[in-house]
């Protein structure tokens, strides 16, 4: 009896240990799962998901779990998770935010076996990953990359007796064509606008860039906003709306009216491309390069991009193959074709395809020239540059006391999101 | 007594010793975990420095509290809260009640109508915010379009710091009415008509009916609806977020909008959480007031 | 009003009538403008959705925006998550709001105030505060991406206890102590007495769960990653970005994801219709 039990019990042990070989063998074959969390449009779902079968079929031992977040509401769902250690093994950030997010911990370099700091460091444009680089090591690659262009309606220009072959060089030369393309109608109701920036902050900083406006104290580390150069930038922007009246919030959303052919010219990032091209495929456009403040003055806009980061608890080889694929220089053609994301590799700028492209050369040539934000703060990417504007067009304040408003909110949120990034 | 009438007795008492337990424990246990504890957790979170994805949340005491109340800001923030509040919910219940009573007839079509009322409680917020920003498009929107037929100016309703409360006041009453209207409705139906009968046999006229029948036996309900509105305004954020984000200038720049931008674009939830609770503790006492006034004659009546 | 015993003349009488119908019908066309528009929105074309000056009907109504939908997202099982989790805690909460509405409206025991006002107060507390604990507390106990972890948010809610209380409240405590004397056990009296006078609170309470989980957004949003959870509210958001936005299909999936709700509207209003007579109140 005793001796059953026994040899029943050593059966038992035995088999468990042969399923524990079992699946501790299985267990070591198992993929590795990589989560991948990015913001929403329907054209990078449809290219990530098409990029994640080819590299799953590349990497048999990789799986990845793609997840598309709307963009209002990416933050929303990403700081929770982070917070929670839920969050997904490669996901995406505002370039500027990398500093922040890999000193809290959150993030690790890339693994240099598989993207070595020197081959990044050679491979792409320097404003893309300036902000990628912490300590010697890069902790993502950049993606969504874009810049300020001026798309316009060569059908307006003709209408207006301009050349759609020639668009303006200058500022003055902008606000003589925008003042040629507005109409308005018997009661003074404007029904067409020559030139529109929408008060958004990257379009306000990009002329302070060009306008050679500091923007930013090296040494300090902190925003520079209170200058001369950057009023009358400023001012330059207020004016399209105040003085020449050549832009009309009235006629609501300027990218509906650019749409229906009611805007001559807008300062806009090349994603639009896709969007135009997505919602009123008859519509014909132009782009070009924005016009420098004066005839051979500067055409340097902002670069904003964001970055693939990859999670500290992320298999660290499989997830930056898997960034790294995403951001190849085969993938980066094939998103400026469907998504207008411009290509960070200098490789790819001077492609004759796109060179030849009447659309995508000015992009191009804009990706060249372009600076990235040197700031922390979020509310420096977009809200206090349309506050401070919007001071001048709603609210009457002159260009200086906007300037120097901008640039005390500037500090002061730049100096609170510093804190968060202190190693 | 027989003993078998006295434990009868005795299970009887003991039912009713539970009972009120029994009712109210489930209800509060489920409430207890998804809400009272977050909310505890929420507390303690204002009294850290919390951004969120930093491990360390080191103990900073009351620093967030004085950051905020020392924040102008905040303070601005406040008061368009207030005049939002004090914007939507007295106009807002007043119409609820006359919608409640007028659809409470025998109108025909009744059923039709309150769907009609109803209606915007259920339109997503995204696609009322669509709809409206196009109705307050200052040259194409409805809205200019009618004040100009009847000879008045148009306006820049969203666009404009001065007027952007407004309009979105008059949404927020737009969105919400129906909700109200169907408790005032309830609570109509709730009351006996035998009430109305006896009334009415004694000669009361139709205002007397209102102001001693239907008021009076509506206060249960009204202190629902006045309180919830309340508790609701001084919170409003999905409709401020999709019209106009805060704008232009933080015109709009109510205190859950700010308190969500500064927990989910500048990282600050310490400073987040603690605005969430000075504002807990001016609408609770907000709340404790309206319930000493009204709530008295209700509970004994 | 009501018809019995008004000295009124016929005319006035008759005027009356006409100034409700108006302002009724005033009132109904100015709460229901937006969503007819959503309505005939829906069936426009992409290009004319942004055309101004808009149009109000459409030029070509098409069903091809409906196709799409359903085309680019698993409309159906969208549909069947948000019924799943919407239903659900709508039923399970009605049951424990009615019971702690009659807890705290009808009995006098150790903590009830207390007890009411911490609940009340967790109304109170703005949302941003509370949603990363209760999202890190969900994620401890495994229930993230989880029906679950939907659901258990909502078995229970302070605004329905609240509304439940106040209206038991208005019920006389005459008729349930006048069942007491007759040997009834409270759980009886409940079930028999108050339960059927609070009908229309009960619809109302049952529609506005409903409501609020059929369009519960942020929730579902953070607590939710995979596809196969996914409820409406969720989807609509997917078409329309900083780049982008198809207007046609906003307008034509909020259409389908509003009708539920009127459907239900439309049943639960049956019980505000039926007036409520309390009997056996005269002695």
């Amino acid at each position: 009896m005793k001796g059953k039990t026994m040899r029943a019990l050593t059966m038992l042990c035995a088999a468990m240990l042969v399923l524990g070989l079992v699946s501790g063998v299985s267990l070591a074959k198992r993929k590795v799962v990589l989560v991948h969390w990015q913001h929403h449009t329907p054209a990078r779902k449809e290219m990530v998901e098409a990029f994640a079968a080819d590299f799953m079929k590349a990497n048999p031992d990789i799986e990845i779990k793609i997840e598309s977040v709307p963009e209002a509401d990416y933050f929303q769902k990403l700081l929770p998770a982070l917070a929670a250690g839920s969050g997904p093994d490669t996901f995406q950030i505002p370039a500027g935010q990398v500093l922040t997010y890999a000193r809290a911990g959150v993030l690790q370099p890339l693994d240099a076996s598989v993207a070595n700091a020197k081959q990044i460091t050679a491979d792409f444009v320097p404003g893309s990953i300036e902000r990628l680089m912490i300590d010697g090591k890069y902790y993502g690659l950049p993606v969504d990359t874009q810049t300020i262009v001026l798309f316009y309606n060569p059908k307006l220009f003709r209408e207006a007796g301009l050349d759609p072959d020639k668009p303006p060089q200058t500022w003055d030369e902008v606000i003589k064509y925008a003042k040629a393309m507005t109409k308005r109608d018997s009661a003074g109701v404007t029904a067409q606008m020559g030139l529109a920036t929408g008060g958004y902050g990257p379009v306000i900083s990009s002329l302070m860039i060009q306008n050679g406006a500091p923007l930013w104290d090296a040494k300090a580390g902190l925003p520079d906003l209170d200058s001369p150069k950057a009023a009358e930038a400023l001012q330059f922007a207020a004016d399209i709306m105040i003085t020449h009246k050549v832009e009309d919030t009235k006629m609501g959303s300027r990218w509906n009216a650019f749409r229906q052919e009611k805007l001559g010219m807008v300062y806009a990032h090349p994603a639009m491309i896709g969007s135009f091209r997505a919602t009123v495929p008859d519509l014909v456009f132009k782009i070009a390069e924005v016009p420098a403040p004066k005839a051979g003055g500067s055409k340097s806009t902002l670069l904003s991009s964001w970055a693939y980061v990859v999670s500290a608890k992320a298999q660290s080889e499989a997830a930056t193959k898997w960034v790294a694929f995403l951001t190849s220089a085969d993938a980066q053609k094939k998103w400026i074709l469907s998504t207008g994301d411009l290509p960070s590799r200098k490789a790819l700028l001077d492609l004759s395809e796109y060179r030849n492209d009447p659309l995508l050369a000015p992009c191009m040539e804009s990706m060249k020239k372009a600076v990235p934000a040197p700031w922390t703060a979020r509310q420096l990417d977009d809200k206090l540059f349309r506050d401070a504007y919007q001071l001048m067009t709603l609210k009457g304040e002159t260009a200086q006391n906007a300037v120097k408003w901008l640039a005390s909110e500037g500090i002061k949120a730049e100096e609170e999101q510093r804190e968060l990034a202190k190693p | 007594m027989t003993s078998a009438q006295a434990r009868k007795y005795r299970l009887y008492r003991l039912q009713r010793n539970v009972a009120p337990y029994m009712f109210v424990l489930p209800g509060t246990v489920f409430y207890l975990m998804v809400t009272i504890i977050p909310m505890i957790l929420g507390f303690w979170m204002s009294f850290h420095s919390w951004s969120i994805i930093r491990p360390t949340k080191p103990w900073v005491g009351l620093a967030n509290y004085q950051k905020v109340l020392a924040n102008p800001v905040f303070w601005a923030a406040l008061r368009n809260t207030l005049v939002y509040t004090a914007g939507v919910v007295p106009l807002q219940m007043i119409l609820a009640l006359l919608a409640a009573m007028l659809l409470n007839t025998e109108i025909r079509g009744r059923t039709f109508f309150r769907l009609l009322y109803y209606l915007p409680v259920v339109t997503p917020l995204s696609i009322a915010a669509v709809i409206w920003t196009w109705i307050y498009n200052p040259n194409m929107g409805l809205l200019n379009w009618f004040l100009r037929t009847i000879g008045f100016q148009g306006r820049d309703w969203l666009g404009d710091p001065k007027m952007a409360m407004l309009s979105v006041i008059i949404v927020a009453i737009w969105s919400g009415l129906g909700y109200k209207m169907v408790i005032f409705l309830a609570a109509l139906q709730g009351i006996p008509e035998t009430y109305y009968e006896a009334a009415m046999i004694d000669g009361a006229g139709r205002f007397d009916l209102f102001r001693f029948i239907t008021l009076p036996l509506l206060k249960p309900a009204t202190l629902y609806v006045l309180i919830t509105s309340m508790i609701g305004s001084f919170q409003v954020f999905g409709l401020v977020k999709v019209l106009t984000g805060g704008g232009p200038l933080d015109a709009t720049n109510v205190l859950v909008m700010w308190i969500h931008r500064r927990a989910f674009a500048d990282y600050q939830f310490g400073e987040a959480a603690a605005t969430s609770f000075i504002l807990f503790a001016f609408i609770l006492a907000i709340t404790v007031i309206q319930w000493k006034i009204m709530g008295r004659e209700v509970t004994y009546e | 009003m009501r018809a019995v015993g008004y000295r009124r003349s016929r005319l006035a009488t008759v005027v009356g009538r006409i100034a409700v119908y108006v302002i009724v019908s005033v009132g109904a066309v100015v709460m229901a403008m937006p969503f007819v528009w959503l309505v005939l929105s829906a069936f426009k074309t992409l290009p004319e959705t942004v055309l101004f000056p808009p149009t109000f009907f459409p030029k070509n109504p098409t069903l091809s925006n409906f196709k799409q939908v359903f085309g680019t997202i698993p409309f159906g099982r969208y549909y069947a998550n948000s019924i799943i989790t919407s239903v659900i805690p709508s039923a399970v909460s009605v049951i424990t709001c009615t019971m702690a509405g009659m807890g705290f409206a009808k009995y006098r025991f150790r903590g009830r105030n207390a007890m009411f006002w911490i609940i009340l107060s967790t109304m109170m507390v703005p949302f941003p505060a509370t949603i990363v604990p209760l999202y890190v507390m969900v994620s401890k106990v495994g229930l993230v991406d989880t029906r679950l972890g939907l659901i258990v948010v909502g078995l229970s809610s302070a605004s329905g206890i609240f509304l439940m209380r106040q209206f038991i409240m208005s019920i006389p405590d005459e008729l349930l102590d006048a069942a007491r004397i007759d040997g009834a056990s409270e759980f009886r009296i409940f079930g028999q007495i108050v339960v059927p006078l609070c009908k229309p609170a009960i619809a109302t309470q049952s529609l506005f769960t409903f409501t609020s989980h059929w369009g519960a957004y942020i929730w579902p949003l953070i607590a939710v990653n995979s596809d196969e959870l996914r409820t409406l509210p969720l989807a609509i958001p997917y078409f329309s970005g900083q780049y982008y936005s198809f207007q046609n299909l906003i307008n034509a999936a909020s259409l389908m994801a509003v009708l539920p709700v009127l459907i239900l509207f439309l049943f639960a209003q049956r019980y505000f219709v039926q007036g409520i007579t309390i009997t056996g109140m005269k002695n």
